[in-house]
């Protein structure tokens, strides 16, 4: 049963109070208007029905209607109130389930959103984290590069340096005492196994 | 006096074009002695000029007479063809070479490469040891610091195995 239901049965009752309260009122000027115009049977008759329906009997009816008028109301009221009880527990627990589900789809889309921008996120990290791992790759590569080509420029700048230190200490050491003539062997050797090339180059000149 | 009527031959002790020079003031020397003499009428008169080994070495080896006019005209021509003509090289040494040296030096070039060569003698102390040659074109470097120079990897190679141990 819905609200609406409740609100029809409403206007029913207050529907029946209204004609009985109409009806009361309607018969009271019935017999007022009757007997202003009747004849003295009428009036006797009014007189009869006066003494019938004299004022504790009008107030017992009145009693006893508004007892079960009240009866009604009450037994209505319970109706009312078990119908109330259980639409309010139909509705909270339309309401709840509604709302239950409201929620969980909004969780499910919270979660769904949350997710999503997680995995994005991760992906982000992911995509940055091997960008920064081939950047960190690339430069050791080129700092050991860098580093072995200085290395190798130092060891050969000492190495050259070196010989020429010990050259220099040859020669300043042995060149002046070496005589000539001792040397004669091995310089005509030179000029033998280079004699082609300068008799060529002597026979051109000339 | 062309290239193909040359008879003479140079000695070993004219190597350079300052002896060369030399034999050929000797000779005009001579020339003019002779000049005098033949305007003066005794030959107490005049001076004889003296020649030196080597001119005297050089005529020996030629088989000329300087006392003729006809021998000293050739060998004046000679010189002078060979002053004008003759290729000449340069060696350097890391010190002054003594004459012995110089003749072994300049027989191996006459012999070898050409019989009137002239050689200019240097005095390079960075040397050591070893020559350098320089021709009209080209330059060769025979010396100890080259050699040094060009064996420094090796050099190299060894001091490292020696610290290696």
């Amino acid at each position: 049963m819905n609200i609406i239901s409740i609100i029809i049965i409403l206007v029913v009752v207050v529907a029946i109070l209204a004609y009985f309260i109409y009806r009361i009122n309607f018969s009271k000027t019935k017999v007022k208007k009757i007997n202003r115009r009747t004849d003295p049977y009428g009036q006797s008759v009014e007189e009869v029905v006066n003494s019938v329906f004299d004022a504790n009997f009008r107030e017992e009816l009145k009693n006893r209607g508004k007892l079960h008028f009240e009866k009604i109301l009450n037994d209505n009221a319970m109706f009312l109130k078990q119908d109330l009880e259980l639409t309010s527990s139909e509705i909270h627990d339309y309401l709840k389930q509604e709302i239950n589900k409201n929620l969980e789809s909004e969780f499910k889309n919270y979660k769904d959103t949350i997710e999503d921008a997680k995995k994005l996120a991760i992906d982000s990290i992911k995509k940055t984290q091997t960008v920064l791992e081939d950047q960190r790759k690339s430069l050791t590569a080129e700092i050991v590069k860098q580093f072995d080509a200085e290395k190798k420029v130092l060891i050969n700048n000492f190495q050259d340096n070196m010989a020429e230190i010990i050259n220099h200490y040859l020669l300043k050491a042995v060149g002046g005492h070496i005589n000539l003539n001792d040397q004669l062997e091995f310089i005509i050797a030179d000029l033998e196994a280079n004699k082609a090339v300068i008799v060529e180059d002597i026979n051109e000149g000339s | 006096m062309k290239d193909h009527e040359i008879t003479l031959n140079l000695t070993s002790a004219v190597n350079s074009l300052s002896d060369v020079n030399k034999l050929i003031n000797e000779l005009e020397s001579i020339e003019e002695f002779f000049l005098k003499m033949k305007a003066k009428s005794s030959l107490s008169q005049v001076d004889v000029p003296k020649s030196s080994i080597a001119l005297e070495e050089l005529a020996k080896l030629n088989s000329l007479n300087l006392m003729k006019s006809e021998d000293r005209e050739k060998l004046n021509l000679f010189l002078h063809f060979i002053r004008t003509k003759s290729p000449t090289i340069h060696l350097s040494f890391g010190s002054s070479p003594d004459d012995k040296f110089l003749t072994k030096v300049t027989d191996w070039f006459r012999a070898q490469v050409n019989p009137y060569l002239l050689i200019s003698i240097g005095l390079q102390p960075t040397i050591g040891a070893g020559f350098k040659i320089r021709t009209t074109n080209k330059y060769y470097d025979f010396s100890l610091r080259k050699y040094l120079t060009a064996n420094k990897q090796t050099l190299v190679e060894t001091l490292g195995t020696i610290v290696k141990q």
